[in-house]
């Protein structure tokens, strides 16, 4: 929140306004990685759309439009296509782009040895052969009717790597190298990466320099902002929208992301196995309470927003009582001895992790464990820097909760959450009739039947309660209006940042 | 807060008109500033209605339509057939944008509705080309009532929506709105236009739901009957929250000229060819820089009931939301999409979007949604919607509709999601 004490902040902050008008941004934490084929988080996903380029891409109208192909012919049977790719790109090293690279980089997304969430974007291709320097052709596992539409990975230089089999790890991490509008010129010391327009780049550039700076306390952001020592917020805290909009050198963009938080219960270690113990942990909950110092925003009651075509608006949220958690508890086989639930002799304790970046998280972290606590169950809170997160939550499972977000673009696709089989799947969520429904909607053509499927899902993840599924907050974007000619994509942000310019 | 304003105006001291020596200038002399200057006028008019006087503030146009009298009801009829009719343009580009891609990539089921749906919509926006071509496909329907109804259009040599005579199924909806166009009468629908029309079993053993193309038609005809064509204009009850400055303006906005306030702002400047989108931000910030300096100027002048009705009711924020939604239903009326989208991004109120509300009257949602269809972003077309589903039940249809175009508009994409 903007208070007058604020301004107080108004001289130091003037003296960190830089006057060659590089174009900033804030990011609640800088991405870990400069990699595509790693990247796991939206400020990754922001920054990619800024340094890589893909075959195909959105127009603002939001249609398919080619980048980096030049023309392609799909075959009769709709099983191969045919790319000829531009001959007038070159990689920020200045090495010509080629359609082998195309063809490294759809290998190594198949290759086992990386170990990529993102394989999944290649899965529908069998193969793919290089017919020439600029050609390549793609064979698919079924006939595709419009291949174009799934062709927006990024592309990797073949030249900056050994092997296929690609690694986090990779030198490429600090030495990134793309055909996008701009180049990784530096990763500073305050975490920040300045990134300079690509002069080689095939296409007019108007913005000379974009830095992406890491503000990781969010109520500085918009003081950032507002004092013009940044000229964008990607996502304002819902209570400051207020005192932004009422800013005429600020302009606010909706950007939603179809973005969702949840607890997330590990689902592999008890007590957490037990649903008797999530049913009531989810009791205690007093969700409202948790959203009102975040902002504004709606309650879930799945992994879906309300304006979602899958939400199921018949499911409600669980409700917060403690009566019921009481009980769930006492025929899980628990007592309350000394204001504690207790198993056995020992107490029922978790620890609640959440990730560093994520805005507000410790308010409602702190939160949440203090209504737990007062509730009967011992609570421990950790944040989690990136690498720690990588490693407990996403690789080795080392968890009891996780308060997180997850993101999703207009397709709202959840199988890689709660598919059995889904990368992306943490709590270790297994359900048959979820794996059903989540191959019935993949292989459904009629809308309404998709949309069954996936309303009947949202109902089921719900009463497993794999994940207690919190809130989608009010999500914008700020702008000052020294920048000019901004169009927004709805999910990437930046695709169609090689039009903005600075007044 | 508008509550206390209301109520404070309704007992407020009748001081009169509260005047001031302040230069003229182009923004003088419009309703808000007659009610800063005047507020005991205000506590006057609002005094009769006062529930529908506080529904209309807050965007809750059929509430107040039930509460209010006189040119002001007949004023909140206007700007509900003025709403359906914003639905009805949005709907003429989500119906058969759907239609054409379940087509092309779903396939029609053998024996379903959905090509007799088709047709109706076609017919109803005048597209007779179209509608034969979905008759034809039309007649295969499985259900005897939708199958009379194909065969009465097929007979109809109107060329256009008639009634059919027929009294089942979906031929009786049809029917019904088809009467109440010219009648007025929207209490008669129950519940036709916002239950499905056809509900259908599908191969795969689940169910069909195709909602009613026709009802946002019905509805903006029926209210503009309502509204009466002699209701007055330039009364001060058809001004209060509207985004006419003054009776002048309203004048030349229905006569289809540029409303002499704009015109004395400069705001009158042709758009350029192009779908230029800073282009709409630039003319947006010319507003508000006379908008602020006008109301920092009234502000100083006012009494402390004036003083009360600016800030409690935010009058001059109140007219801006309406002059930029005009201003998006210009754009889209002249097909340049990304500057109406531009325009009702700059009129919502982001810190209560989610519902309708003073800043975000009814229409606002539905140009957003209207800009956001036809700039290709469909999935936030329903975000535009989902604030009016609690109060306007006949947008559930559009919005299942819009829904399984997102859908189908996805089948050939790959979904993608990131951590926060």
């Amino acid at each position: 929140m903007l208070t007058r004490k604020s301004l107080a902040l108004l001289p130091l902050l003037a003296s960190l306004s830089a006057t060659g008008a590089p174009f900033r941004y804030a990011e609640d934490q800088a991405p870990a990685i400069v990699n595509p084929v790693f990247a796991t988080t939206m400020s990754e996903a922001r920054l990619n759309e800024l340094v890589f380029g893909a075959l195909y891409t959105d127009n603002k109208d939001l249609a398919t439009t080619p980048l980096l192909a030049e023309t392609s012919e799909l075959s009769e049977d709709r099983m191969e296509m045919t790319i000829s790719v531009r001959q007038d790109v070159r990689w920020h090293d200045g090495q010509q782009f080629t359609a082998e690279d195309v063809v490294f980089t759809i290998e190594a997304l198949k290759d086992e040895g990386t170990l990529s969430t993102e394989s999944g974007r290649v899965a529908w291709i069998e193969s793919a052969e290089l017919v020439d320097v600029y050609t390549l052709k793609l064979r698919f596992v079924q006939p595709e009717a419009r291949p174009e539409d799934k062709l927006f990975f990024k592309i990797l230089p073949k030249h900056a790597f050994n092997s296929t089999a690609l690694k986090r790890t990779d030198s490429f991490r600090s030495s990134p190298v793309g055909t996008g509008p701009y180049q990784v010129h530096r990763f500073n010391d305050d975490n920040s990466i300045s990134l300079q327009r690509y002069e080689r780049f095939a296409g007019t550039v108007k913005l000379p320099e974009v830095v992406m700076r890491e503000v990781s306390d969010k109520n500085y952001q918009a003081k950032l902002l507002l004092y013009e020592s940044l000229e964008a917020l990607v996502r304002v805290l819902p209570r400051d929208l207020a005192v932004l909009q009422n800013n005429r050198r600020v302009e606010l963009y909706p950007y939603q992301t179809n973005s969702w938080w949840y607890l997330g219960f590990n689902l592999q270690r008890a007590p957490y196995t037990d649903p008797k113990v999530r049913q009531a942990l989810a009791h205690m909950v007093d969700i409202e309470a948790l959203l009102a110092p975040v902002g504004t925003g709606d309650v879930l009651s799945g992994p879906f927003v309300k304006s979602s075509p899958f939400y199921n608006h018949d499911v409600k949220p669980w409700s917060h009582s403690t009566m019921q958690a009481s009980s769930l508890l006492e025929e899980a086989g628990y007592v309350m001895e000394g204001g504690t639930w207790t198993r056995d002799g020992q107490p029922l304790e978790l620890k609640v992790y959440a990730h560093k970046s994520l805005e507000s998280s410790q308010e409602v972290v702190i939160n949440l464990q203090s209504q737990w606590q007062s509730a009967g169950v011992k609570v421990d809170v950790d944040f989690l820097d990136d690498a720690r997160w990588k490693s407990m939550v996403w690789k080795d499972r080392e968890f009891d909760v996780i308060l997180s977000q997850w993101s999703f673009d207009r397709n709202e696709d959840v199988r890689e959450q709660f598919h059995s089989q889904g990368s992306r799947n943490f709590t270790g969520y297994s359900s048959e009739q979820v794996d059903a429904l989540l191959d019935k909607a993949q292989a459904a053509t009629d809308p309404q039947e998709k949309k069954q499927a996936m309303r009947e899902l949202h109902a089921l993840v719900r009463a497993d309660l794999p994940m207690v599924f919190l809130w989608t907050l009010d999500s914008y974007s700020a702008m000052s209006t020294s920048v000019r000619n901004v169009v927004i994509h709805p999910f990437y942000f930046f695709t169609w940042a090689t039009d903005w310019q600075m007044r | 807060m508008h509550f206390l304003a209301f109520a404070a105006l309704l007992g407020c001291s009748g001081e009169g008109m509260e005047t001031a020596d302040r230069a003229t200038g182009p923004l003088d002399g419009g309703w808000p500033a007659e009610l800063a200057a005047d507020p005991a006028a205000f506590g006057t008019l609002v005094s009769s209605g006062r529930d529908g006087w506080i529904a209309l503030h807050r965007g809750e146009l059929h509430a107040a339509h039930a509460e209010l009298e006189g040119a002001a009801r007949a004023r909140t009829a206007r700007e509900l057939s003025l709403a359906y009719a914003d639905l009805d343009r949005l709907a003429d580009t989500a119906w058969p944008r759907t239609f054409a891609l379940w087509q092309e990539r779903s396939g029609l089921e053998a024996g379903s509705a959905l090509p007799l749906v088709a047709a109706l919509e076609a017919l109803d926006r005048g597209d007779g080309q179209a509608a034969r071509g979905w008759l034809e496909q039309a007649g295969e329907a499985q259900d005897p009532e939708v199958q009379a109804l194909v065969a009465a259009l097929k007979a109809s040599e109107a060329g256009g929506l008639e009634p059919s005579g027929l009294e089942a199924g979906p031929s009786t909806c049809v029917d019904l709105q088809l009467r109440v166009r010219g009648s007025g009468a929207v209490e008669t629908l129950g519940d036709c236009g916002t239950a499905p029309l056809v509900v259908e079993s599908t191969a795969a053993g689940g169910e069909r739901r195709l909602y009613d193309p026709l009802v946002f038609r019905t509805l903006s005809e029926a209210w503009a009957v309502r509204a009466g064509e002699e209701a007055p204009q330039g009364e001060l009850a058809t001004l209060i929250f509207s985004e006419h400055w003054t009776a002048a303006d309203q004048a030349a906005a229905l006569a289809g000229e540029v409303p002499p306030t704009l015109v004395a702002l400069g705001l009158d400047r042709p758009p350029p060819s192009a779908d230029e989108v800073e282009w709409a931000r630039e003319r947006v910030r010319d507003l508000d820089r006379a908008l602020d300096e006008w109301e920092a100027s009234a502000h100083d002048a006012a009494g402390e009931d004036g003083k009360a009705l600016l800030e409690d009711l935010d009058l001059v924020g109140v007219f801006r939301s309406r002059l930029l939604t005009s201003w998006a239903r210009e754009a889209l009326a002249a097909d340049r999409p990304h500057q109406a989208l531009a325009y009702a991004q700059l009129a919502l109120d982001a810190s209560s979007s989610r519902s309708v509300g003073p800043l975000n009257a009814p229409s606002l949602f539905v140009v957003l949604a209207d800009a956001n269809l036809r700039t290709g972003r469909t999935r936030e077309a329903l975000d535009s919607l989902q604030p009016l589903e609690p109060s306007w039940p006949t947008v559930h249809g559009l919005d299942e509709t819009i829904g399984d175009l997102v859908i189908l508009e996805g089948l050939t994409r790959l979904g993608d999601s990131k951590e926060n």
